[in-house]
């Protein structure tokens, strides 16, 4: 069980991307660890620990959304965006920006959404994002380049 | 790095070519407060994605005991378990402190325990309070007579029922059988044909019976 904390943070933060909620990530992140407990024999085994939770985590996450036919898109009252950094005027003007660039890459079909999560927030590579995923390599690129893509234009176009 | 390089990164980045090191160059150029005015708009954009990626939880890892109760859950659903362990199931279920995960089965548990805890002894107290209270609260004024005097009269009146009607007592005739016993293979055939001409007037009368009927329910209005 010690092996999946150094990784915990992430496997919350693409449960908090595909289901929306902090309370139901929390929830799936319980599930992914008793998962863990319960193939800890397996799990001991496996040669890429990380990339197999992650893929608990998402399959998971999936389930819980068919099963309870929730919004993904509204998270904007489950958790805080603000950059401690700036200052007060900068960071009401800077919130307003980003909540909208969040509500965007909320509002982007499932697998976009991971993809941009698992690449450009989480920093892994296309080899491990198709491992974690199931996806082919070139069918990450596309989901990645149609999410940059809606981003780049969303964000030209209202200038935000 | 000057700005026209940031512009071709950016256009790389868009285009997914980028590698996980030029997306940190980006991160970090637009980190900083000296940003091209041509280049801020993409400033949230990158601060939001490194906000992001700092985002933690508090989760912490469950406690062994809970997970050794999952084990038993587990066990328990395969019907596993034997009676110390569903013992240590229905223990667990009936404290207060249920952990999360397991929440969803404590009402199982929690019937369990109530229907084993159901005991003759309280049904028979409860219904000897319903049948005895009003007799205390509201004694009956009518009148009354021994159970014993009650028991003498029933035993004499079935005694005399018994003396008046002796033949009840002795073993009626058995019915002669013989007299009716088929005698020839002519007979047989006769009777044989007699009884299916029975059966089928009979199964013809209920047969019409049943067209009859459900004529009268198809011409009834209230199907129409």
């Amino acid at each position: 069980m010690q092996m999946v904390l150094p990784f915990k943070d992430k496997l919350y933060r693409l449960a908090l991307r595909i289901v929306g909620s902090v309370q139901e990530a929390e929830d799936v992140i319980q599930e992914v660890l008793i998962k863990v407990w319960k193939k800890k024999e397996q799990f001991v085994e496996l040669d890429n620990k990380e990339a197999w939770c992650m893929t608990v985590t998402r399959n998971l996450c999936i389930d819980k959304i068919r099963a309870r036919k929730m919004r993904t898109s509204d998270v904007t009252e489950h958790y805080d965006i603000r950059d401690k950094t700036m200052t007060p005027s900068e960071m009401s003007v800077s919130n307003d920006r980003m909540q909208q660039i969040l509500d965007l890459i909320n509002s982007l079909p499932e697998k976009q959404k991971t993809v941009v999560q698992l690449r450009d927030i989480e920093g892994y590579s296309y080899k491990e994002i198709s491992a974690i995923t199931e996806l082919k390599l070139d069918q990450v690129k596309v989901y990645l380049h149609r999410a940059r893509l809606t981003l780049r234009e969303q964000i030209t176009k209202k200038a935000i | 790095m000057n700005t026209s390089d940031i512009k071709a990164l950016l256009e790389k980045y868009w285009a997914c070519n980028t590698s996980i090191d030029e997306e940190l160059q980006l991160r970090s150029y637009f980190s900083q407060s000296d940003i091209a005015p041509e280049l801020t708009v993409y400033t949230s954009l990158f601060s939001l994605l490194r906000t992001q990626s700092n985002l933690s939880t508090s989760i912490t890892l469950p406690d062994t005991y809970v997970l050794e109760i999952h084990d038993l859950l587990d066990k328990y659903w395969d019907c596993n378990t034997d009676l110390n362990e569903e013992a240590t199931l229905k223990a667990y279920f009936a404290g207060n402190d249920i952990d999360k995960s397991l929440v969803q089965y404590a009402d199982l548990f929690k019937v369990l325990r109530s229907e084993s805890e159901l005991t003759a002894g309280n049904i028979a107290i409860e219904r000897t309070m319903k049948v005895s209270a009003p007799a205390v609260s509201k004694p009956s004024k009518a009148f009354s007579i021994p159970t014993k005097w009650i028991a003498v009269a029933a035993s004499l009146l079935l005694v005399s029922v018994l003396w008046f009607n002796s033949d009840i007592l002795t073993p009626q005739n058995d019915t002669a059988f013989a007299e009716y016993a088929v005698q020839s293979e002519e007979e047989a055939l006769e009777v044989t044909m007699e009884a299916l001409a029975f059966l089928s007037g009979k199964l013809d009368k209920s047969s019409n019976k049943i067209k009859n009927d459900i004529k009268r329910v198809s011409n009834a209005s209230l199907l129409k």
